[in-house]
């Protein structure tokens, strides 16, 4: 595993879009863990004088404002600043809740066949079978707004690509030798499942984690713009950009930040993700 | 298809040389084509706006009232009977599916003013029979009986003397319809029609309608009263706020409804573009249900009135375009008490308030915010932010919850709210349209009074200002009321805004309308 990991980096620095992925998310990861120390406003406090103000590097800007603050008096930056903390907690917990349901679905799908395999393909082809983001906002609607929703919305929307790739996997592995040796020595459903094949099926497993990361960060931020995710006044960012939406001719600014912040977080992972498939695809190669 | 690329080539070239034809971005679709079944602007604006008269109007610009398809009217002593001498010669609208063969007389206006008040009334069931307006004013209890004395005279009797009645009969819901027209659709059983292809008297004849996208009139040209020289008057259906000021822009519409605040600076910089603007007749306001735990307490509410910081609530929410609102009815309005205090923003007054009501560490409460933009509150979800950070300070924590439209009204109706964000733009430019629409006893089952608050002192003080006929007798019972409310505090009065219209330069004799609606009766393309 360690190996693993080590060449895995080693191929990952050779493409230079991954590497400015990684930088940006470990940029954001760092100002998302140290947001209370770095924001210069609490997010939700009100300026009553300070309205729509320009970035401070802009004519008619204030210098305790360097983004500026939104329509009803708030600083911009220490909104964004808390906003990449739900941001990338919502991606994360979507990632985590979708791999780890996905990949124990799919691994049982691939690996009994039959009846579950055909109960299980037929649950995600429904769900494959709907926009996605219509059937989150479909769930949200009925389990209510709010961010805990709208992450599990997401993630269910999610889970069909997770199970997907993992049952193929599986599929493969199932027949080979390892496996059969396993059996001779008596090893049960559950050992062979967990321990022997799944190790095997990360590689696919990684590069669908770092891009459900980022479909995790777009979905939730869409539900926010159509005020089903995050309720005020926390300050999300897809929120934030439908909230400023009347204000683009007025106060540009209001709505172009969030909209930027979404985009590079969003590019980041996707970077990333392709990085990741290129590295492990010829060691996919290699092993067959 | 060569016929029809002709017909689309004349269509088009009839178009640009006919100049006189006027766009209208308007907001939404009406909900029906009859007046006496719709209660939003919207609705009003599509229907008895262009197509209707009433027996008497209020006249454009102003809440005088002036004679319409009435021409004189006589109020007999006792303030019980009201008779309308009718106006002659006036001509029901030729249209694709209706020619009139005789003139408007009294049998139309039994038939409209019937067909609400009856519910045996052959019409009274059809298109659902619930005549909000109507029945929200209590018109079926005021009118004890209508009679046509000959063809061009009806009296109107009354149970009891009520002083807002002629005001009432100007408003939208008493448009007179044609009774020729009915007998038509039932003979050919099609009552349903009576409510989507709309026949009326006013100076346009509805052409078509598609919903969500255009509603097309024509001009009349045997229309009895003045008119302007719109031969064409076009609704463009244009929900969004920023879409409808592009449209105006780039010259798709000649005029906007509802324009966004943020937008109306450019538009006021923008030399092609008239911006008109008028002291709005309107409230906006934060209710308290009284019914509620802690609201019941007087002292609970008079802290909330002092926590709520209004002055940043004009400035962010209306960016200005607000006054301060400090009673239920707006200044414009007669009657006005102006002598009365209001709740100064000092969070500390609020604390020691709520401490000396038992709750020290504050507590946690809900407030509904507003879904949809009115002129009263353009963005009830931002003001409700405010509110909560606000409210934050003096220990309130506050969730924030909305529904769309027709339930959060059906749901506040029922008082499911612990507080709420609502409005009232008035009808009539009565006091009595708030007052007593807004907070009286009787408004809690009629579902207008979401405060759910019933004040013996108030209510009889705005009872008996209705039913005495002597305007300082009544305006001094109307004042008391005003101070009681203060006292009472079951709402945070907010703002009165600013109504604002925005139009093309070429455009004439457009005059805002105190009552909120658009008039297009009198307006000239240059």
């Amino acid at each position: 595993m360690k190996i693993f990991f080590s060449e895995l980096f080693f191929e990952l620095k050779k493409n230079c879009g991954a590497m400015i992925g990684i930088v940006f998310i470990i940029f954001s990861l760092f100002i998302a863990f140290l947001a209370p120390l770095i924001a210069p406003h609490n997010p939700t406090e009100v300026f009553a004088d300070a309205l729509r103000l320009p970035p401070s590097f802009i004519s008619g800007g204030k210098a305790g404002f360097f983004f500026g603050t939104d329509d009803i008096g708030r600083d911009l930056l220490s909104r964004l600043i808390y906003g990449s903390r739900i941001s990338l907690s919502v991606g994360f917990s979507v990632v985590v809740i979708s791999l780890i349901s996905g990949t124990f679905l799919g691994v049982v799908s691939g690996y009994y066949g039959g009846m579950i395999d055909r109960l299980i393909m037929r649950l995600t082809d429904l769900i494959m079978s709907l926009p996605s983001i219509l059937f989150a906002i479909v769930i949200v609607a009925v389990l209510g707004p709010g961010i805990t929703n709208a992450i599990v919305a997401v993630s269910v929307v999610a889970v069909p690509n997770f199970i997907r790739i993992i049952r193929a996997q599986v599929m493969v592995e199932k027949n080979r030798q390892y496996v059969q040796a396993a059996k001779l020595f008596g090893a049960g459903n559950a050992r062979i499942m967990f321990i022997e094949i799944l190790p095997n099926c990360m590689a696919p497993l990684i590069v669908q984690a770092s891009l459900g990361f980022s479909d995790g960060i777009l979905n939730v931020a869409a539900l926010g713009f159509l005020g089903l995710g995050a309720q005020a006044p926390m300050s999300e960012w897809g929120t934030m950009l439908s909230d400023a939406r009347s204000y683009i001719e007025s106060s540009p600014w209001m709505v172009t930040l969030p909209g930027i912040c979404i985009l590079l977080t969003v590019l980041s992972f996707n970077l990333l993700g392709d990085g990741l498939r290129d590295a492990l695809d010829p060691r996919l190669k290699k092993q067959n | 298809m060569n016929k029809f690329i002709l017909t689309c080539v004349l269509f088009l070239s009839a178009l640009s040389v006919h100049a006189k034809s006027f766009v209208y971005c308007s907001e939404g679709s009406p909900s029906s084509f009859n007046p006496q079944l719709v209660t939003d602007g919207t609705s009003t604006n599509a229907t008895a706006g262009v197509l209707y008269n009433g027996l008497v109007e209020f006249q454009i610009g102003t809440t005088k009232i002036v004679p319409a398809l009435a021409e004189s009217w006589e109020i007999s002593k006792d303030k019980m009977t009201y008779t309308f001498k009718l106006r002659k010669g006036v001509k029901f609208h030729t249209t694709k599916y209706f020619t009139p063969t005789r003139d408007f007389n009294a049998t139309d206006v039994l038939f409209s003013i019937d067909r609400q008040r009856l519910a045996s009334h052959p019409f009274h069931l059809v298109s659902g029979g619930k005549y909000e307006y109507f029945d929200g004013m209590e018109m079926g209890k005021i009118i004890k009986e209508v009679k046509a004395l000959d063809p061009y005279l009806v009296q109107i009797t009354l149970s009891s003397p009520e002083a807002p009645f002629l005001a009432n009969m100007a408003m939208s819901f008493m448009g007179i319809l044609s009774e020729e027209y009915g007998a038509k659709l039932t003979a050919a059983n099609k009552k349903a029609d009576m409510d989507n292809f709309p026949v009326g008297t006013s100076a346009f004849i509805f052409q078509s309608y598609a919903k969500d996208s255009v509603i097309k009139y024509t001009s009349n040209p045997q229309y009895w009263g003045k008119h302007g020289n719109i031969d064409k008057l076009i609704f463009a259906i244009t929900p969004d706020a920023n879409v409808r000021h592009q449209k105006l822009k780039t010259g798709e519409c000649q005029f906007v409804n509802e324009p966004s605040p943020a937008d109306i600076p450019e538009m006021k910089k923008n030399p092609a573009l008239t911006v008109m603007q008028d002291a709005g007749l309107n409230i906006g306001y934060l209710s308290m249900n009284v019914t509620k735990k802690p609201f019941d307490n007087l002292l609970v509410r008079q802290a909330i009135n002092h926590a709520l910081n209004k002055k940043s609530y004009i400035d962010a929410i209306y960016l200005g375009n607000a006054i301060i609102a400090k009673n239920p009815i707006p200044p414009t309005i007669w009657s006005y008490n102006d002598s009365v205090k209001d709740y100064e923003y000092s969070p500390e007054k609020a604390k020691a308030l709520l401490a000396k009501a038992g709750l020290p560490n504050g507590f946690e409460t809900e407030i509904w915010t507003l879904p949809v933009s009115r002129p009263y509150n353009p963005n009830g979800k931002k003001m409700g932010e405010l509110m909560q950070a606000d409210l934050a300070k003096v220990g309130i924590k506050v969730k924030l919850l909305t529904f769309d439209w027709p339930t959060y009204l059906k749901k506040a109706s029922q008082g499911d709210q612990q507080m709420l964000q609502m409005g009232w733009t008035g009808d009539n430019g009565d006091p009595d349209n708030f007052l007593n629409t807004l907070l009286g006893c009787g408004a809690i089952k009629g579902g207008s009074n979401y405060s759910m608050w019933c004040d013996k002192k108030f209510n009889q003080a705005v009872v008996e200002a209705k039913t005495t006929p002597d305007m300082k007798k009544r305006s001094s019972l109307y004042k008391e009321a005003q101070k009681i409310f203060k006292e009472q505090a079951p709402w945070v009065t907010l703002a009165h805004s600013t109504v604002f219209k925005a139009m093309a330069k070429n455009i004439k004799g457009y005059k805002v309308d105190p009552l909120g609606h658009d008039s297009f009766n009198l307006v000239n393309v240059e």
